[in-house]
Parts: C-alpha cells; structure tokens; sequence
C-alpha cells in the first residue's frame, strides 16, 4: 500500500485533526515499511555477506570487501554508517509517532474545546431565555 | 586489523597467494555493488514522506483557516525538524551509495587483475582440454569456464576443500603429478636440450619461477592498488568521520564506467601505472611483457548482479611454450592470446560462451599442445 493510498479520504484541516494525526501515523507507517522495512530486510543482510555468494556460506566470512586488514577497515566504516544511518530512521519513525500521538492530543484537545464552548454556548442562551433574568420580550 | 595469519589462512601476506586468498576468493564485488545499489533504491523512498509531510503543512497552515498561534508556530517547527532529518539521510543515503559503489570497483578491478592459477591439461579421452584449480577442483565439470559466478563459487569450494594448495602456488603446481607426466615429454624438445644450460628440469624450474614470479607481480600490483584506494574510500565510507564526499565522486551506480575497463588479453595492464585494461586492437600495444601462461582475461566491468572476471593462467603453458624453442622472455608472447577479447572497439560483457571459445586462440605451434 503507497502512502497515497494511506492517505485517502482524510479530511485534514484545524477542525478535523483527528485526520491530521491519521495522516501522520500514514507517514510513519510508510516510513517503517518502505524505510526501515527495506534496510532491516535488505541492506543489513549484505552489510554482514549475508547473500547467495558461495563464499557467504563460509563461517567467519562476513566481509564482502575481502579478507585483509584495509578490507576489515572498510567494513568496519561501512557498518557504522549503516548503524548510524539505522539510528538516524528508526529516529525520525519514533518522532513520526510522537508527532502522531501529539496531534492526536491536540485534535482530542479541540474537539473538548468546542464541545465545552458549545455548552457554554447553550448555558447562555438559557440564561437568556430565563423569565426571572427578565431579558425576553 | 586482523592478523595476516586469520585473514588469509596462513598465506603470508602481500603475496600473490594472500591476493588471490583474501581477494579473489573472499571478496564480494557483486555485494558491494548490490549494497550501493539498495542504499540509492532507500534514498528515493523517503521522497513520498518529505512530501505528504509538506502536504499535511500546507492543509494546516496555509490559506484562511490555517492554524496561527504559538502552539502552531511550535507544530511547524516540529514538522520542519522531521522533514530536515530525512532530507539529510536521503542526502547521507546516496553518498554512501556513490562511494560503495567506488568501493566495489576498486574491488572488481582487483579480481578482474589477480591472475588464479590452473593447471591446464588434456584429456585424450574426451580430446579436449582440462582446467584444474589448484585444489584439484575441475573446472570443465558444470559451468565454471562460462559462468563467472559457477566460477567462484567453484574457487571458494577449492580453496576451502584444500587452503593448504593455495599457500604456494609455485610447489603446487610443480608438484602436480599430472602436470609433471603430462608436460615432461616436450622438455625434451625444450631449450634446455637444444645448447641451453642446465637439465630439462632445471630448465623446467626456472621457467615456472618466471612465470609466478611475473604472476606474483601482477597479482601484488593489483593488491596493492585495491589496499590504497581502501586507505583512501574508507573514511568517505564513515559517517561519523564526516567526509562521506569522497574525492572524485562518480555519479555512477555502476561499474561501466572508466578506469575499470573491458576485457583484455592480460591483467597485466596496470604495469603503465595508469590503469584500466584494454581490448586488444582497442588502442595501441603495451610494451609490458605479458606473463607466461596467462591464458584468459579478466573483466572488471561487469557491473552490477554479475561477478567480475578472474584471469587464468597456467605454469604449463608457459612451460609449453618455452619448449617450442621460443626464448627466454618470449614464452609469454607466445603463450598470451593477444588477440583474446574480440577485436572490435567495446569491452566484454559477457563470460566465455561457446562461440567464442578462447582455445580457438592458438597458444604455440600445432604439435606442442596435442
């Protein structure tokens, strides 16, 4: 599933932020499968030679890049960007469901607003409508 | 760094037997090629989230009932810090997908030079030649002579089955019985019995000395380019060093292009110092001497999803070549296929087929081999 079709049929705006936050957690979802999904499932797995390489069946050979010492310096840089850059996404996924969590907090937030606005709304025009207050004609 | 002992099975390092052990067989230029290849593919899957995350943006802050205040000033914040962190792992993503991908040329580049020794026989049986590792392994048993990938997974299972074979190429190939039976009988016709010094054997020794001594040339060239431009990729590989704009750059994704070259009638080319192999009759002759036995080139550039090419070369055939009465220093001319490779302008793509077999290339005078 692309995030457009995530996304579909969300009515996003300052009234309706309940959307908004489905429309985050999309992002994320997303993010977690096409991003995250695709490092953990097929960048990782070559990082290590993890591949269908005749040598990759032999115990101990887990370094694509040759078995010598510039070789091991290599892949020892090479595994630390990728642990870096793993980091760095599973970062932005965890502020992705932060940023969910909040919005939804903040459309929970609104909608309790109004609903409280809407019973002081009718409060008013009850007092209004009171004879003892003596305002209606 | 591990030591030379662990990493190359006891083969001391810096020769031409740590070059084929530790580079030939173990390394990976296809998966080095398949990683800068899934690190380019994830870069561009980010661009759906920096852009639904600019859509939900604009619903919420842009026209008449955008969202004002401090708590949306603060939303916009949080939102621009999100889209900022993935824009620079997209931006982080491709730059070390550029400099893997210059890793794994280096590295095919490397294969593709490191001459593997064979012994190359004949089967009269069959009529027919035979290609034996230095393991024992037959090379002419399933697609090995035709498949590059058959091909290494046939070394590593070679040099797995047997690593001491691989510690001296020079006593293994001497040592072979059937290189010993099947070769002996044309020393006798060999310089060494037409006023040369020296017995059929001596003579016999030293021509093999000259052949692995031109082949440990190669191969260690070829090891200690792969070593300095490792040195010099390395930090650019290293996030956390902050240089991962490595120095010249190529915004390539794959290995067609310069510097690496296409097939070629020896790997010997990197003795110009300038690198790169060439197709014969694709430029002018090199005045290097190719070594003797060398029998087949390799290929660097075979790219992505396809195992670069390993040269081949066989102390027999330098041997055999010296016997037809050719000097000292030109067995390797007469032994070399110069002409290997296809005589048109574009590299090699493809790994031997039928229709063009190399043993189409004579490899001395009829009568030396048969």
């Amino acid at each position: 599933m692309g995030l457009a079709d995530r996304v579909d049929g969300l009515q996003v705006s300052l009234d309706n932020m309940s959307d908004a936050a489905r429309w985050v957690d999309a992002v994320r979802a997303d993010w977690d499968q096409e991003v995250l999904g695709r490092y953990r499932g097929q960048v990782e797995p070559l990082r290590d030679g993890q591949d269908g390489h005749a040598a990759a069946q032999v115990p101990g050979w887990d370094n694509p890049f040759g078995r010598f010492g510039e070789a091991d310096t290599v892949h020892t840089d090479v595994r630390a960007s990728h642990d870096l850059l793993h980091d760095r996404m599973t970062r932005v996924s965890q502020l992705l469901q932060r940023l969910g969590e909040i919005t939804g907090e903040i459309g929970d937030n609104y909608d309790a607003t109004e609903l409280r606005n809407a019973a002081v709304q009718r409060r008013v025009a009850e007092l209004l409508d009171d004879p003892v207050f003596g305002v209606t004609t | 760094m591990r030591a030379a002992a662990e990493s190359g099975g006891g083969v001391p390092d810096g020769t031409w037997e740590a070059a084929v052990a530790q580079v030939t067989v173990a390394g990976r230029p296809t998966v080095v090629y398949d990683l800068a290849k899934q690190w380019q593919t994830l870069s561009g899957r980010t661009a759906d989230s920096l852009r639904y995350l600019a859509k939900l943006r604009a619903l919420l802050f842009d026209g008449r009932d955008a969202w004002r205040g401090p708590a949306a000033t603060e939303y916009q914040q949080v939102l621009d810090e999100i889209s900022r962190r993935i824009e620079q792992i997209e931006h982080d993503s491709q730059k070390l997908a550029r400099n893997l991908d210059r890793t794994g040329q280096s590295l095919s580049t490397a294969v593709a030079r490191i001459p593997v020794p064979v012994d190359i026989g004949h089967d009269f049986l069959v009529f027919g030649r035979t290609h034996e590792l230095p393991g024992g392994t037959d090379l002419d048993d399933g697609d090995a002579m035709h498949d590059p990938n058959a091909f290494v997974s046939s070394l590593v299972a070679d040099y797995r089955a047997d690593p001491g074979r691989y510690h001296d190429f020079r006593a293994t190939m001497l040592q072979s019985e059937a290189y010993g039976t099947a070769s002996g009988g044309h020393y006798d016709r060999g310089p060494a019995d037409n006023g040369g010094s020296g017995s059929a054997d001596e003579r016999r020794r030293q021509l093999v000395d000259a052949w692995y001594q031109q082949n440990a040339a190669v191969a260690g060239r070829a090891f200690d380019t792969l070593r300095a431009a490792y040195n010099e990729q390395a930090p650019g590989l290293d996030l956390d060093q902050g240089a991962l704009d490595g120095p010249g750059t190529p915004a390539t994704s794959t290995a067609t292009s310069g510097g690496v070259g296409g097939g070629t009638g020896t790997p010997i080319a990197d003795q110009s110092g300038t690198g790169g192999t060439r197709l014969a009759g694709g430029g002018p002759p090199r005045a290097a001497t190719p070594p003797p036995g060398l029998v087949r080139a390799g290929l660097a550039d075979a790219g992505p999803g396809l195992s670069p090419t390993a040269p081949l070369t066989s102390p027999r055939e330098a041997v055999l070549a010296a016997g037809t009465g050719v000097p000292d220093g030109g067995a390797a001319a007469a032994a070399a296929p110069a002409g290997y490779g296809g005589a048109g302008g574009g590299p090699r793509r493809s790994w031997l087929g039928e229709e063009d077999d190399v043993w189409r290339v004579e490899l001395g005078p009829p009568g030396v081999i048969e």
